[in-house]
């Protein structure tokens, strides 16, 4: 099992991405997002989920802004006791990706502020951006005061 | 103007004509007396003609007697010498009354006054007459006392004598003739000169005639020159004809053309009576369309309505397989932190997905 690893592809901007499944607690339907005041410009509001308040983060937001559908998922994910609600495009496929096929992030993106990626995979000919979601939860943990 | 010219000459021209005949009478009258004349002179000729036959009688006896007396003889030449004379005196009579026959030829027309002259002519003529008469009666006498003297030879010396003075009166007559006919002569002369001014009369009537023919050839140029105008009018009366004519067929082909245009109107009439009833069936049809379209907008209404069911019951089956691929999705979650345990159900929600 240790050669292989299953994740969830998300749609975001035309581009896929590859969250770490036991990262994730749930996927939820986008229905309602209360807006929080205070809260940073990333956060489009919090949501209920199985009992508990989550920030809604929108990775979209460098695209500009896009109303919500059918298809838009909320992928709540959790670390270290955290729990974070990310806004994509869509999720509709469970893939289990080798290890092998696992690059890491290009020299260029690593280091830096923005860089939320674990690595590179590539499946199919398809090229999938493999999401650090821990990554992710520290930056908004840390950003959270500033906005 | 033309037409007052034309009746001025016309009453010249009646003038000319009746005094024309007026000279026509006059002639007929001067050769009434020439031929009474001619006459006398004939009477005069055969009396003269008996003269000479008593002569010739009176020479017979002579002759018979001749040798009786050179006295009667001589007295019997004096007396042919005499007689000789009268024939001179008569052919000279003859030319002239030729002359007068000449001039008479010349002169289609005379004068009143020539007439005048004629018949004092005529009366010379008559007195000629009667004078040659009385030779004649002289002569018998003269005839009768030659036979006396044939009876008695001797006593007819003295009748001769008397007979040579009878005979030398018959010459004094004849010179008398003579002169009468000279006279006569003279007076034929003077008709001559009458005629002369008649002719000349005649040449100014025949100046005024050339004025009248001038005149009447100028009528005649007017005439012409009218005839001309005359054929101008006729040929644009002709073509005036040629154009009604062509007129008149326009005007006929105008009217078959107008005929045709009536047949026309009404054909169209009777096709805009049809038009109107198809147009009638047109509104009635037009009528059930719009009321098919009624019944077509609540169906196309209804099927909207229809649609719009359809469209919620798709956006249903739409979020409820929304909803199965999010179910799945986190069924493969759960497996995949339920390791080996979860492996079967990883499978079912692959096959829900």
């Amino acid at each position: 099992m240790s050669s292989a690893e299953p994740y969830v592809l998300c749609e975001l901007a035309g581009t896929a991405y590859a969250v770490p499944s036991r990262a994730v607690e749930r996927m939820e339907m986008v229905e309602q997002i209360t807006p929080a005041p205070n809260a940073p410009a990333f956060v489009d509001g919090v949501v209920f989920s199985r009992g508990r308040v989550v920030p809604a983060v929108n990775l979209r937001l460098r695209f500009g802004w896009v109303p919500y559908d059918l298809r838009t998922r909320l992928v709540v994910v959790a670390h270290a006791g955290r729990a974070v609600g990310l806004i994509v495009d869509a999720a509709r496929e469970f893939v289990t990706i080798p290890a092998d096929a696992v690059q890491p992030p290009p020299e260029g993106l690593a280091g830096t502020g923005g860089s939320y990626l674990a690595g590179v995979a590539t499946l199919a000919g398809k090229v999938i951006l493999i999401l650090d979601v821990a990554a992710v939860l520290e930056h908004t943990a840390t950003a959270a005061p500033d906005a | 103007m033309a037409a007052t010219d034309t009746e001025t000459l016309r009453g010249e021209a009646d003038q000319i004509s009746t005094a024309a005949d007026e000279l026509v009478r006059t002639t007929d009258q001067v050769l009434a007396g020439t031929r009474l004349q001619l006459r006398s002179l004939d009477d005069a000729a055969s009396s003269a003609n008996e003269t000479a036959a008593s002569l010739k009688e009176t020479a017979g006896q002579v002759a018979t007697v001749a040798g009786a007396a050179e006295e009667l003889a001589s007295s019997v030449n004096e007396m042919a010498a005499s007689v000789e004379q009268v024939t001179g005196n008569a052919t000279r009579f003859n030319t002239a009354v030729a002359e007068t026959a000449g001039t008479l030829e010349q002169t289609a027309a005379a004068v009143a006054a020539v007439t005048a002259r004629a018949q004092e002519m005529a009366t010379s003529a008559t007195e000629l007459r009667g004078a040659v008469a009385e030779m004649a009666a002289s002569i018998k006498g003269v005839s009768e006392d030659t036979v006396s003297l044939a009876a008695g030879i001797e006593e007819s010396s003295t009748a001769v004598e008397e007979l040579a003075r009878s005979v030398q009166g018959v010459a004094r007559n004849a010179d008398d003739l003579t002169a009468a006919a000279e006279s006569t002569a003279a007076a034929i002369n003077e008709m001559a000169a009458s005629t002369e001014e008649v002719a000349a009369t005649a040449e100014s009537l025949t100046g005024e005639v050339e004025g009248v023919a001038t005149a009447v050839e100028q009528i005649a140029r007017s005439a012409a020159g009218v005839a001309q105008n005359v054929d101008r009018i006729t040929d644009a009366a002709t073509a005036a004809a040629s154009g009604a004519t062509q007129l008149e067929r326009s005007i006929r082909s105008i009217a078959d053309v107008t005929r045709q245009a009536d047949e026309t109107t009404r054909r169209v009439s009777r096709d805009a009576e049809a038009g109107g009833a198809a147009v009638q069936k047109s509104i009635t049809g037009l009528g059930r369309v719009r009321d098919s379209l009624g019944q077509s907008a609540g169906a196309i209404r209804d099927m909207g309505k229809r649609a719009g069911e359809i469209g919620g019951i798709v956006n249903t089956i739409n979020l409820i397989a929304e909803r199965t691929n999010l179910l799945s999705l986190n069924a493969s979650i759960e497996a995949a932190r339920a390791g080996e345990a979860g492996r079967g159900f990883a499978v079912v929600a692959e096959e829900i997905r």
